[in-house]
């Protein structure tokens, strides 16, 4: 058999020989390192073209802003929309049918119906909150203040106002751009709590505010009210997609 | 000198082992790597990293290129001798020829040692000496400095300035005028880092960290976490301008404070 005549063969002396500790055998073990390493290479690059074209995906899907025609704002026509948002106690509801935050923990705070919202570039963003939760004091003052929205204002149940109570908020929608797009895109909302007690009573207070939106792109919300749990409020809700953070997409 | 160079085969040599042929491979590999690491190290930091718009961006600038300089040649001895010994030296493997003896032992060698021991600590006490220096030119503060109150929190940024009712989350500088961060978290530990300045330090909940410099060149630059602090870590970030001490003051009266309050805060650094 050849494989004994191989074994059997006498095995020339010097540099070179075919013995088992010989040239040959030490090529067999570089080639299989470098198999291994082609396949280790192989599996981490496929993994990376499957994960590059992956984009979040919102619990509850995107909510398009709602066209309702134009309106002129510094002297600029723009298209304006609207998106209505909603903030909750718990994520344990239905909005029109559609769970909250579908598979998601039910006792933490979320928005709804959605986290995820679609806008046109440079149009003029109306947005109506219905604010259900409570609230208390908000760990950096600064954000009880309206920034970016037109003329710096919201309206709370009709009340136009600048600034809410830093010891009355429930949380706050503040958006942003991102490097590499506007970064100096800044939307601060703050939202003032239901009455003490009324929370999850079904009674809501109404904040409605309008901001320009920017260039196409993608931009990140999230709540700067500690809402969470564990580390000072930032865990649970806080520290998880699809509850107090989302993205806004301008197109 | 063909026998100094070409010992008999099989004979003793009595020589240290830095005058026979490897260690003369060893000194042309070592001092070829040599001239090329220092050139690169003089050369490619100021192309590979960033312009920094602050002393404390030159600071690190010089001392990367320094301590490059300075390590250059232990590090091309080092590959020197692994290089050598690799290639010229490395048994076959054969089981028909059996590894040859060993060389001269270092051990015991007294020049050797002394030359690695004086070497190496001549280099740890100069590179020491240059980062305590640098350090302390760092840490001294300056008569005049701006304050900024900096505060991290997930996952934004805030910057402050005492003396004004002014908080934004645009970081302002006037140019040529000292800093001083006064720094700390609201929630979890966060990072701050000016990129473009060259420095950074923690961001700590119920702590103040200090943190100096002095911006020196006009433009943008970016204010990043350099701490994993969550689900928006990636995203934590915030524009960053230094400008000139009347664009300062009038930014500040921008954002709210008065004439006088803008006038006596940004004034300082034009003074200087």
């Amino acid at each position: 058999m050849p494989t004994s005549d191989r074994t059997d063969a006498p095995t020339p002396p010097g540099r070179g020989g075919a013995s088992p500790a010989g040239p040959g055998r030490r090529w067999s073990g570089v080639a299989g390192l470098a198999a291994t390493a082609a396949v280790i290479a192989a599996l981490i690059l496929g993994a990376g073209v499957l994960l590059h074209g992956q984009t979040y995906q919102a619990p509850s899907g995107t909510q398009v802003a709602r066209r309702l025609g134009a309106v002129t704002v510094d002297g600029m026509t723009l298209p304006h929309v609207l998106l209505h948002l909603a903030t909750y106690p718990d994520a344990s509801g239905t909005v029109n049918g559609t769970p909250i935050h579908p598979g998601g923990n039910p006792s933490w705070p979320a928005y709804g119906p959605t986290d995820d919202f679609e806008v046109p570039a440079h149009a003029l963003v109306t947005v109506d909150i219905k604010q259900y939760d409570g609230g208390g004091t908000i760990t950096n003052p600064w954000f009880a203040t309206v920034r970016g929205t037109v003329g710096g204002v919201m309206t709370v149940d009709g009340r136009s106002v600048r600034s809410i109570n830093p010891n009355q908020v429930a949380h706050t929608f503040t958006l942003r751009g991102l490097p590499g797009g506007e970064q100096g895109f800044f939307l601060n909302v703050p939202l003032p709590d239901v009455a003490t007690g009324y929370a999850d009573s079904g009674k809501y207070r109404s904040v409605v505010f309008s901001f320009v939106s920017g260039a196409t792109g993608l931009y990140v919300w999230n709540c700067e009210f500690p809402c969470g749990s564990m580390v000072t409020g930032f865990g649970g809700a806080m520290g998880a997609l699809g509850y107090m953070s989302g993205f806004v997409r301008v197109v | 000198m063909s026998s100094e160079a070409h010992p008999p085969a099989g004979g003793p040599t009595l020589r240290p082992p830095f005058l026979t042929r490897p260690a003369g491979k060893v000194c042309v590999v070592w001092l070829l790597l040599t001239a090329i690491g220092i050139t690169v190290g003089l050369v490619a930091p100021r192309r590979l990293l960033p312009g920094f718009d602050a002393t404390t961006g030159t600071d690190v600038l010089r001392t990367v290129v320094f301590f490059t300089v300075l390590a250059t040649p232990v590090a091309g001895f080092v590959y020197a001798v692994a290089a050598i010994s690799l290639m010229g030296r490395r048994h076959p493997g054969s089981a028909d020829e059996p590894p040859p003896e060993d060389g001269a032992p270092l051990r015991g060698n007294r020049s050797a040692t002394v030359v690695w021991l004086v070497v190496s600590s001549a280099l740890v006490v100069v590179m020491l000496v240059w980062g305590v220096a640098v350090w302390s030119n760092q840490q001294s503060s300056a008569p005049g400095a701006l304050r900024v109150r900096v505060t991290g929190q997930q996952w934004l940024w805030t910057f402050a300035y005492p003396g004004t009712s002014v908080q934004s989350r645009t970081l302002v500088l006037p140019v040529d005028r000292p800093v001083l961060f006064e720094v700390t978290s609201l929630d979890v530990t966060h990072g701050f880092w000016p990129v473009d300045l060259g420095t950074q330090v923690d961001a700590n909940p119920n702590e103040v960290t200090v943190l100096r410099t002095t911006p020196d060149r006009l433009g943008r630059f970016e204010v990043r976490c350099s701490q994993i602090c969550g689900l928006y870590h990636s995203l934590m970030d915030a524009p960053g301008v230094v400008v000139t001490p009347s664009a300062f003051s009038r930014w500040l009266q921008s954002e709210g404070a008065s004439v006088a309050t803008a006038g006596r805060v940004a004034r300082v650094g034009a003074d200087r």
